[in-house]
């Protein structure tokens, strides 16, 4: 099951953190989708019902002029009382409205259905235009490249879900009933709103800064505008080909509302109707947005896709113009609608490359704030000419259609042409930002084009044309690598491997390429520059996996750099393994530290797992202490008294690393008294251990004595060891309840010289406990002082023979080692221990 | 002619002889048999040269049993006994060898590589702070009072 959320999680391209905001988002969209369409189903029915089609043109002209000045109210608003309150606030009055219509609509006074007419376009074009805006407070910039697409999906479910609505309840309850449908969907946005709002921080209101004189700014920003636009080629075609297509898609909606309202005889059927043709619109878009229109884009190009919504209208316009019927009217809605929201808004999308950033937002809003009002209010104009003034019949009306739609036509390849040649000019002039070119979407000219650059003699652009190829497959420019690893400039040669290492591509397996001077730099590059441009695609995880196994150790460490800067959650366990590899281990650390606490419970488990390997073990405190947090400090606390000898070591000097460097955070007394306590009776063992040693003897008669005498020393010497290290352990523990300066220092002092041991002991007397001070200071005064020592009293003398044997069968691997060559070696030369000897040292010490 | 047997000298054997190098005398008993795992034995004969003067410097020895002369252009600087090492400083530099050494008797000695030992210190950090402390003592030795 994990494994699956994982696999849709990199197909979607989405990390794990945003799926939450994404679903919100989409869901979002969708009900807004869904209540605007099934509000506009309704809207229509109505009015070509009550009112009839003969009215529409008239209503294009007045929305048009409604909806200048509600831009210029929603732009005031929004800058008083801020997005939230003013989202909010649009969404509660949407349903008061909504209700207020259902209402209204009992009495059937004629003004209600022009007011519903120009309302829902107005509901339509701002709810819709606040999610996006929300969505762009929801998500940073880097994260609104990978979702926006998927909350788009979203708003094409809510088509579908409108349209399906629509068909199904006016059927069965009703037209009208279909605006409480819509209140009710409004009304769920409200919930999806505060939890949108709590996500961006948007509930406190936000005022944009708001200029004195917003009007005259806002006349020279368009004059300026407009003086662009003539003098680029490019941007006017773009201009003129929008203008088209508004104007034409006034006349489809207008012939397939009158042939539609004409076919039946009910309201409800009506409804029901367009209800339906929004589901199939819904349904035939999202198709073309996940299936074709990046296959299109490929195989065809840019001017293929801008040229199908036209090339279509015209075929229907024709159909139309044959057999004006409700069929033809159907399948022109039908394509106006699919192609619109599809293939043809990525095309058109693609157009805008070639224009720099800065004037590509600013040229958006003008067409969407004039050249959009403008084309309704033309196109409400001529209908109102061919209708009214001039009354044509529909077949005319179609022919015009078709007219109109093969200018289109010509406009459109005129700008394919205009496109690719300020696609050059933009390479030259390098205005064109890599992230932009989504790979889905660029067709075969643009590649083409780019490849033309590759050959360039200039390095500059060469890099250039690479930094924008590399967001496509190298299969689409696969036959320039050869000249690019093998060109005169090694960042060219090193960028391709770079290119390719990200796209992880098999190329990259030959000889040639691995014997390649810039080869291991390059991968190197690449695993650098994913942490600069990480996006969690499946591309990038792919990558980074096998970066992170690369032969080469630099790759690696770069790679694992890389992995801990993003937080590469599926290279925790080779981090937490590198661990062990001394080469890499300084930089696994470091990457395992930038996770955070999150992964304190992994590297606990793993520090308890005993399969797990000693050197991996050995080195997870370490990580801890360097985390540096209480919850890391309280984990390795837990550790104290499970381990054994070493690894126990090594979880106390990481509390006391963390005790030192963050002394605010503290530790629990009870557990360390404890350890102290735990401490002290091992140092018991082992001093009563080291003292019946060290007052026994072998004598050294001959060759072979001389061998069982030196281990004997030796082990004398290795439990001394033990008994200095037990000692240093009981110090630390009390430095984690005491200051650790001063325990070091007293530490210090007892160890080095012994002139100066008494003030160090009399300095801890002063400065521990009485429990710490029990505990503490005859261990100290035993293994340093042992003839001024107070508690020999209570250590028990063994005989050499028991302390011989609690060595052997002690978990002490190396004092076990040495205790079991002695007795091998004395077993091979026969006892010797002078007893008397032994003794007379006790009865002495005593 | 030289031959190596690492199956001969038990750890503790290994550590019985490194306990008096000089280099190594902070290091725990401990510490030594880590030190011993990564030496290996050789058992040279009388005459053979162990190392050349200007040869590259990349182990030290020690001596388990036998004598090694440390010459330099012909004259005799020092004679190693067993419990002795020899080469020590090629663990901490680059240089080339100062002197030849060539042995007196039938030697058996232990060669500790320095990639070995830099592999060591790497998987044992509690050693290198021991090694520091000798290298100081043995600086601050050379300077006058």
């Amino acid at each position: 099951m994990k494994s699956a959320v994982i696999l849709l999680r990199r197909l979607l391209d989405i990390r794990e953190h945003e799926i939450g905001r994404l679903v919100l988002m989409s869901s979002y969209l969708l009900l807004v989708i869904a209540s605007y369409t099934t509000s506009k189903a309704v809207r229509d029915s109505l009015f070509v019902t009550k009112i009839g089609p003969a009215q529409l043109p008239y209503m294009y002209l007045l929305i048009a002029a409604v909806m200048g000045a509600v831009s210029y109210v929603y732009s005031r608003t929004v800058n008083r009382i801020g997005l939230y309150r003013l989202i909010r606030l649009t969404s509660l009055i949407s349903i008061s409205n909504l209700i207020i219509f259902w209402w209204m609509f009992r009495e059937e006074s004629a003004v209600w259905f022009y007011v519903l007419y120009v309302w829902v376009s107005i509901f339509g074009a701002i709810t819709a235009s606040q999610v996006w805006l929300l969505a762009t407070h929801v998500f940073d910039a880097r994260e609104a490249r990978r979702v926006f697409a998927w909350i788009g999906v979203g708003g094409i479910l809510g088509g579908i879900l409108g349209g399906a609505l629509t068909n199904v309840v006016a059927l069965w309850f009703g037209t009208e009933a279909l605006l409480l449908v819509c209140a009710g969907l409004m009304g769920i946005t409200l919930v999806l709103l505060e939890r949108g709002a709590h996500t961006a921080r948007l509930r406190n209101p936000q005022p944009e800064p708001h200029s004195g004189d917003g009007q005259a700014e806002s006349a020279q920003t368009t004059a300026k505008l407009l003086r662009q636009v003539r003098e680029s080629r490019h941007l006017a075609m773009l201009v003129l080909l929008l203008s088209i297509a508004v104007v034409v898609e006034a006349f489809v909606d207008y012939e397939y509302k009158f042939i539609a309202k004409h076919s039946f005889g009910s309201r409800d059927q009506l409804t029901a109707f367009f209800g339906a043709i929004t589901f199939y619109i819904g349904i035939i878009s999202l198709m073309f947005q996940v299936v074709l229109t990046s296959r299109i884009l490929k195989r065809f190009g840019v001017g293929s896709a801008i040229l199908l919504l036209p090339a279509g209208l015209l075929i229907a316009s024709l159909t139309l113009a044959a057999a004006p019927v409700l069929w033809a009217a159907a399948l022109l809605q039908l394509i106006d609608g699919s192609f619109s929201y599809s293939i043809h808004r990525s095309g058109m999308e693609l157009l805008y490359l070639p224009v720099p950033p800065e004037t590509r937002n600013r040229v958006k809003g003008f067409i969407d704030m004039f050249v959009d009002r403008f084309g309704r209010a033309v196109g409400g104009g001529l209908l109102v000419l061919f209708t009214i003034a001039i009354p044509l019949s529909m077949r005319s009306i179609s022919l015009i259609v078709a007219a109109l739609t093969a200018a289109w036509i010509s406009a459109a390849i005129v700008t394919k042409r205009e496109y690719l040649h300020s696609f050059r000019l933009a390479l030259q002039k390098k205005t064109i930002q890599p992230e932009v070119l989504q790979a889905e979407l660029l067709d075969n000219g643009t590649v083409e084009t780019l490849r033309r650059a590759l050959a360039s003699a200039d390095e500059r652009e060469v890099l250039y044309a690479l930094d924008l190829l590399s967001n496509t497959h190298p299969d689409r420019w696969r036959r320039d690598i050869q000249t690019l690893i093998h060109h005169p400039s090694s960042r060219v040669r090193a960028r391709t491997i770079a290119v390719l290492a990200e796209w992880n591509d098999a190329s990259l397996g030959q000889d040639e390429f691995i014997r390649h001077p810039d080869y291991a730099t390059a991968r190197i590059a690449a695993a650098s520059a994913l942490s600069l441009q990480w996006t969690g695609s499946a591309r990038a995880c792919k990558c980074l996996d096998q970066l992170l196994r690369d032969p080469v150790p630099e790759v690696r460490q770069q790679a694992i750099r890389t992995a801990g800067q993003v937080r590469y959650e599926e290279a925790l366990p080779l981090l937490v393994e590198t661990l062990a590899d001394k080469r890499l281990r300084r930089v696994a650390r470091e990457a395992l530290i930038s996770y955070g606490v999150n992964i304190i419970p992994e590297l606990v488990r793993r520090l308890n797992d005993e399969r797990e390997s000693h050197a991996v073990r050995m080195r997870i405190p370490k990580v801890l202490a360097r985390m540096n947090t209480p919850q890391a400090a309280a984990a390795l606390q837990q550790q104290l008294q499970r381990h054994p000898e070493m690894l126990a070591y090594r979880v106390l000097k990481a509390l006391n690393r963390i005790h030192t460097t963050a002394p605010e955070i503290t530790f629990s007394r009870e557990l360390i008294i404890t350890a102290i306590s735990t401490e002290r009776t091992e140092f018991d063992r082992l001093q009563a251990v080291a003292r019946c040693l060290e007052s026994s003897r072998i004598s050294d008669v001959d060759h072979g004595r001389r061998r069982a005498s030196a281990i004997y020393a030796l082990l004398i010497r290795a439990v001394r060891e033990r008994v200095n290290h037990r000692l240093e352990r009981i110090l630390r523990l009390l430095a984690l309840l005491y200051p650790p300066g001063d325990i070091y220092s007293a530490y210090l002092r007892c160890i080095s010289n012994a002139s100066v041991r008494a003030t160090a002991i009399e300095f801890l007397d002063n400065l521990l406990d009485s429990e710490c001070k029990e505990l503490v200071i005859p261990a100290i005064e035993e293994a340093l002082e042992p003839e001024r020592a107070a508690g020999v009293e209570h250590l028990k003398f063994i005989s050499r023979e028991s302390a011989l044997q609690t060595l052997r069968e002690g978990s002490d691997y190396w004092l076990q080692t040495i205790a079991d060559s002695l007795v091998s070696a004395l077993h091979a030369e026969g006892e010797t221990f002078d007893d008397d000897y032994r003794l007379s040292r006790i009865n002495a010490n005593r | 002619m030289m031959t190596t047997d690492s199956a001969v000298l038990t750890p503790i054997d290994k550590v019985l002889s490194l306990q008096s190098v000089d280099v190594f005398r902070h290091a725990t008993t401990e510490m030594l048999a880590y030190i011993g795992s990564i030496a290996t034995e050789l058992r040279m004969k009388r005459e053979e040269v162990v190392f050349l003067k200007d040869q590259l410097a990349d182990a030290m020895y020690v001596v388990v049993r036998g004598r090694v002369r440390l010459e330099k252009e012909g004259k005799e600087v020092l004679v190693v006994g067993a419990g002795q090492s020899f080469g020590t400083w090629a663990l901490f530099d680059d240089q080339p060898r100062l002197m030849t050494a060539v042995l007196l008797e039938n030697t058996h000695l232990l060669k500790i590589k320095k990639d070995d030992f830099y592999d060591l210190l790497a998987d044992h950090d509690e050693i290198t702070p021991v090694i520091f402390k000798a290298l100081v003592e043995r600086v601050k030795s050379l300077i006058p009072d």
